[in-house]
């Protein structure tokens, strides 16, 4: 954007004082601390990342969370503002005086953007994958990388499945992909962060796996990157990958929900939707495995 | 199975301010409808109408159907000949009209075209003819398959261009354009008015035909596709239409045998009448429309048409019923020291241009016209985006650049038109009142707004009851 | 005697619109008899003429013709400076070209909006239907707040959007969470795993509030509008709203709460809930049928979650019961139905303008002796005004008149909270509270406020902070409006109208 058109933006956003924000499951604790000061990782026209300090269990860490505007791709870390990054100037609004998080609200100065509702990002499915659709998903990943490397791709679901199953492999597995490849989330990391929501989602153990990612990020990754990690975990993720679990369980058409999450940032989409891929894959060998997929305590009450 | 529950809502809103307010204040996205009432006196019938089962796809169809037309010039014929006009049988533009209730300008065309069929010898002598009705007749071109613009009068000596759809073979005609200023169309019957008559019969109507003939059908639909992305707009400007048609006729027009000198006449008369291809996007459009007619249950309006004293629309689910009112006088600007006193009510069969998303429709691909009122650029795009409010699609190849080649709004919908108040824009020539005059002026005008609701209320009354 | 004046400027070009808009702005000139600005073709050349100016000799297509007849020669200068000005003026701009005007149908502003919107609609019930049908033909769900929507309409409109896949809220419906997003009046609650499908807004309300005291999300509340478990309306949105339910897998268990449907329908409904995957609890509100509370005690059991103490503030022991009139002063219709059910069971008959006997209707004054109950929400009471969930006035009005009444032997008063509701109204009602109880201190009598607050901890108004400013008053403030009715009842010697 052009120095002149920031200009003629600013001249026409005149900010309210109170901005109601959409709040992620996963922020929802942060925004209720006591409050603390933030500080500005990255400003962006749909995205401002900030962190704050906070002690979990005796030792220090830094929490990432973003303020987004509603065009933005919607972070399970996000505060999420009702208008567009058209009608308002985050620059602007992040700059005009100190930032503190807590007590309900984001304050920015003069500013204060209240938590008016809680946004789901914790991905739920219903059931199993199903082999056609994991199928056609892997083969249009693999037409992609194919045009883009002219090699077959990794094999992922070879790559991951020890992971899940010993701590050792966990580890390896870290060293291989944590803080690969450059940018705020590297390819490795969204690969992980596919795999781990989608894992999560399809009930598969991810607690090894997990533990030996979050210890290796620390230091090795940047801090949003890490902090997307940790969401993944817990099974929090982005709509667009909501929408992919949804239509790998269910017999309908895969295309457009994958293109969906294709078309994320540069590269994050295909990383993300391979990591997705290749949880899905293990979790239907899983489930042809025990020939039913077990019942977790969300779907536990239904007589199905 | 809706999936309500799958995305994070986004808000449309109408009504009490207040629920939009508080869904804002939740962080959710709410676009808020200018909603009002609808005309007056009309819920029931919109009910009625809007509930109707046939309507969705009736009109679904209609829309299918015009799309699908593709209007090619393939002939120039006298319209004694195409039509079987005998002399003493004139066409008129819009709905059905009596000498009696005659306006100047229709009543100004008549008589000179009464005196170029020999019928009398001056068109003074005419109107004792019309008044005692002996031996003459009137009916409108939409009877005929044909439109007229103006006072729209067409006598068997006239020549027509022919327009048919490939695909289903049926046509359309429309006279010739004779020219702006003093011309039998805006009521003007002097002698160089008839003279110029006789030369487009005797002369530029054969040079036309052969030229026509030796090219073979001629896409008019295409050359309005790129009219409209260099600046007009099909009704009151014509200027690259005209101007592409020429060069498309030319070569053939050149090798017709014609002597070069009449050639060159011709051309110079078709490179200086800026309105030249008016008459032809006219029957263009008159064979898109005549596609949608007849349909049940469908609302779409097939044609609008004034006959200077009356303004009638059809509607595609009520037939071949027309619903009138009084024709209003446009609002623009007037040549020389004419008036708004001097003005005719609004005239011709060119408002099918605005039916099929040309004209008014397509203002904002031509900016210079909306100055004809006073306007602005700005308000030439927003007539055109107030026309999407009462249409029910955008056209796929009649495209407007400055709205980022947003295809032009086609298909007016009754129950819109009555939901919103907003009336079809239509741009328009002015006829002077007094017979013999001419144009007067130019500028624009709305249909008057009882024809929809009367339109509605035959739609409610073929409709199942609710 | 008037001057003509014709002048030729040579290589002036105008485009021809201008200078009709010059001639024009000329021409109407005081002084100016006629006047003509344009190039000098033929055409203007014969113009000219005909206005009975002299022709310019030499004049051409290139040139500017410039003819003003005035009656004198300060008027003739006046219509130059005027023409010289005109010609140089450009318009200035108005607009931003990027500007579109605001839609004026919903089928308008849905070509302008992505997928996945909904329509919410608050328009005069006449008018609302064709604004409805374009919603669910251009394939977006849509709520319909407004009532006196004929049954007629409101049937086709059902049948039009099962035929898109689509499901109407409505019409009479006013209260919808969708995604955790309140619409009309609704509650701020979380994410949970409780689906509700309503027919009935401020009962569903009422849910809403008690399982987020219980800590319990909802997934969806869905409403229905009041009629569509008529014989008529056959349940359509109903089935529509179960069956998204049952597809979301957020959504563990659904309740249906309605008043009880007429049988056949209920019938069906219940045959349908049966085929569904996710267990479907109804909570049919009426006479010998469990309350509203009862419902959600009995959700939170079928969900494994302990039933809590419901909250309440300012309810200290139960004095001894006394004689007088239970005066029920309400904004919320269910809420004042199911207060009638409970309250009539110990009390008998009670007068009401929604009442649950034919012959205990209230006369159009709203004034008998004996128990009553006023839903002030009703339809007849809102014509024409805001609804007494955002405007108070005739309740506060009302609530002095009781306190000056000898009868008035217990005030139970509902408050709603949520979105779209009065911004504070305990600051409006507190103050009438504290006057009302003062006022039947003055004549002797303790006059009890018993107050059942709807609202979620996370409302815009803060339920913590109304129901500590209503105690403040000497309200008994009470989180269900079942135990609400239970006390004030209990306040009260059966039977004891004086």
């Amino acid at each position: 954007m052009s120095t002149s058109a920031k200009t003629a933006k600013h001249r026409h956003t005149d900010h309210p004082d109170v901005l109601p924000a959409g709040v992620a499951q996963g922020v929802r604790d942060l925004l209720e601390d006591t409050p603390r000061v933030a500080h500005i990782l990255g400003t962006f026209p749909t995205a401002v990342y900030l962190s704050v300090r906070e002690s979990a269990g005796g030792a220090a860490r830094t929490r990432v969370f973003a303020l987004l505007t509603a065009d933005a791709i919607r972070l399970p870390c996000g505060l999420v503002l009702g208008v567009p990054s058209s009608r308002i100037c985050l620059p602007d609004l992040v700059n005009a005086g100190p930032v503190v998080l807590g007590g309900g609200a984001l304050r920015l100065g003069p500013h204060t953007v209240t938590g008016a509702r809680t946004l789901r990002t914790r991905m739920v499915v219903d059931g199993a994958p199903l082999a056609g659709q994991i199928a056609e998903a892997g083969a249009r990943l693999r037409a992609i990388e194919r045009a883009r490397s002219g090699l077959p791709g990794l094999d992922l679901p070879g790559l991951l499945a020890p992971a899940l199953r010993g701590r050792r492999e966990a580890q390896r597995v870290s060293r291989e992909l944590v803080g690969r490849g450059p940018g705020l989330t590297p390819a490795g990391d969204d690969v992980l962060a596919g795999f781990l929501v989608a894992a999560t989602a399809f009930r598969l153990d991810t607690d090894m796996l997990l533990d030996a990612v979050l210890d290796r990020a620390i230091g090795r990754t940047p801090d949003l990157s890490a902090q997307l990690l940790r969401h993944a975990g817990a099974g929090e993720g982005l709509p667009q990958v909501q929408t992919l679990l949804t239509v790998l369980t269910a017999a309908r058409p895969i295309g457009p929900a994958l293109d969906a999450v294709l078309r994320i940032g540069h590269s994050s989409g295909y990383a993300l939707a391979s990591g997705v891929h290749a949880a899905a894959a293990l979790a239907h060998n899983a489930a042809r495995h025990r020939r039913t997929v077990r019942p977790s305590p969300s779907t536990g009450r239904r007589g199905s | 199975m809706t999936d309500l529950l799958r995305h994070d809502p986004q808000i449309i809103a109408a009504g009490v301010g207040l629920f939009a307010e508080a869904v804002s204040a939740q962080a959710v996205p709410v676009t808020t409808v200018d909603w009002r009432p609808p005309m007056a006196g009309t819920e029931q019938d919109l009910a009625r109408v809007i509930a109707d089962p046939r309507r969705a796809a009736a009109n679904a169809e209609a829309i299918r159907r015009m799309l699908a037309v593709r209007a090619n010039l393939v002939d120039v014929v006298p319209a004694g000949e195409l039509l079987g006009l005998q002399p003493g049988r004139f066409l008129h533009a819009g709905p059905p009209l009596r000498w009696e209730h005659a306006s100047g300008p229709m009543r100004g065309a008549l008589m000179g075209a009464a005196a170029l069929e020999g019928l009398v010898d001056r068109p003074q002598d005419a109107e004792r003819l019309f008044a005692s009705g002996a031996g003459v007749s009137l009916e409108p071109c939409h009877h005929h398959g044909a439109v007229g613009p103006m006072a729209g009068v067409v006598s068997p000596s006239m020549w027509m261009f022919v327009l048919e759809d490939p695909a289903t073979g049926a046509r359309t005609c429309c006279s010739l354009n004779e020219g702006l200023g003093k011309v039998l169309r805006y009521g003007a019957y002097a002698p160089e008015v008839l003279e110029r008559l006789r030369w487009m019969s005797g002369s530029l109507g054969p040079l036309l035909q052969a030229a026509v003939r030796a090219h073979g059908p001629l896409d008019i639909t295409a050359i309005i596709a790129q009219m409209l992305q260099m600046g007009d707009e099909g009704h009151n400007r014509n200027r690259a239409g005209t101007l592409m048609l020429l060069r498309e006729l030319m070569p053939e027009m050149i090798t017709s045998g014609a002597d070069a000198e009449e050639v060159a006449v011709a051309a110079r008369f078709i490179g200086g009448n800026d309105h030249f291809f008016l008459n032809l996007v006219m029957p263009a459009c008159k064979l898109t429309l005549d596609a949608a007619r007849n349909i049940p249950g469908s609302t779409l309006v097939v044609a609008m048409a004034r006959n200077g004293t009356e303004f009638g629309i059809q509607v595609s689910g009520t037939g071949d019923q027309w619903f009138t009112g009084p024709a209003q006088v446009a609002e623009g600007l007037f040549l020389g020291g004419y008036g708004p006193e001097d003005a005719n009510p609004d005239i011709g069969d060119s408002a099918i241009t605005e039916t099929a998303g040309l004209g008014g429709f397509a203002m904002a691909a031509a900016p210079a016209i909306v100055r004809f009122v006073g306007g602005t650029a700005l308000d030439a795009l927003a007539a055109t985006q107030r026309m999407y409010e009462i249409t029910l699609e955008e056209h796929n190849q009649f495209t407007v650049p400055i709205l980022d080649f947003r295809g032009t709004p086609l298909g007016i919908d009754v129950t819109k038109v009555v939901r919103t108040g907003i009336l079809p824009q239509i741009n328009t020539g002015m006829a002077g009142k007094v017979a013999g005059v001419g144009q007067v002026g130019a500028g624009l005008v709305t249909p008057p707004a009882v024809v929809f609701p009367a339109a509605l209320a035959a739609l409610a009354s073929a409709a199942p009851a609710l | 005697m008037s001057i003509d004046h014709v002048e030729v400027r040579s290589g002036a070009y105008a485009d021809s619109v201008t200078l009709m808009r010059v001639s024009r702005r000329v021409g109407r000139l005081e002084g100016v008899g006629a006047a003509l600005v344009a190039m000098a073709s033929e055409l203007n050349l014969e113009l000219l003429a005909g206005m009975g100016f002299a022709p310019p000799r030499h004049a051409g297509i290139n040139d500017l013709l410039v003819a003003i007849r005035a009656q004198d020669e300060d008027a003739l200068q006046a219509a130059l400076a005027t023409t010289a000005e005109a010609l140089t003026a450009r318009p200035a701009a108005s607009a931003s070209a990027g500007d579109v005007p605001a839609p004026r149908t919903v089928g308008a502003a849905s070509r302008s909006v992505g997928g996945g919107a909904l329509v919410l609609l608050s328009l005069p019930g006449q008018y609302v239907f064709a604004e409805a049908v374009d919603a669910v033909e251009s394939g977006r769900d849509v709520m319909v707040f407004s009532d006196n929507m004929p049954l007629a309409q409101e049937v086709r409109l059902k049948e039009i959007a099962a035929e898109h896949g689509r499901l109407v809220m409505g019409p009479d419906c006013g209260t919808a969470v969708v995604r955790g997003t309140g619409l009309g009046f609704a509650n701020a609650v979380d994410p949970g795993p409780v689906g509700i499908v309503a027919a009935s807004g401020t009962g569903a309300q009422q849910v809403l509030t008690l399982l987020d005291a219980a800590g319990v999300g909802v997934s969806a509340l869905l409403g229905v509008g009041g009629r569509d478990l008529s014989t008529a309306v056959a349940g359509r949105s109903t089935v529509t709203a179960l069956d998204a339910l049952d597809a979301d897998p957020d959504t563990e268990l659904i309740m249906v709460v309605s008043k009880p449907p007429a049988a056949e329908i209920a019938a069906a409904v219940r045959a349908h809930a049966a085929t569904l995957r996710t267990p479907v609890q109804f909570a049919l509100l009426g006479r010998g049928r469990p309350d509203l509370t009862a419902a959600v005690e009995a959700a939170l059991n079928a969900l494994g979650r302990a039933v809590p103490r419901w909250p309440s503030w300012g309810t200290g022991d139960t004095p001894a019961a006394r004689p007088g009139a239970l005066r029920g002063l309400y904004t919320g219709g269910t809420l004042c139905d199911e207060a009638m059910v409970i309250a009539s069971e110990a009390l008998g008959a009670i007068r009401s303008n929604i009442p649950l006997e034919p012959e205990w209707a209230l006369p159009d004054s709203l004034r008998a002796p004996g128990h009553l109950m006023i839903d002030f929400g009703d339809d007849a009471l809102t014509v024409g005004r805001p609804h007494p969930m955002i405007d108070p006035s005739q309740r506060l009005a009302r609530i002095a008149d009781e306190a000056v009444d000898p009868e008035c032997g217990v005030l139970l008063l509902d408050v709603v909270l949520g979105h779209a509701a009065h911004d504070d109204p305990a600051a409006e009602l507190a103050p009438a509270v504290r006057a009302g109880r003062e006022t039947a201190r003055a004549r002797g009598a303790e006059l009890p406020v018993v107050i059942s607050l709807v609202g979620s901890e996370r409302d815009p108004q803060g339920t913590s902070r109304q129901a500590e400013t209503l105690r403040d008053a000497g309200a008994e403030v009470f989180a269900s409006n079942a135990q609400a009715v239970r006390h004030a009842v209990s306040l009260l010697t059966p039977g004891g109208t004086r």
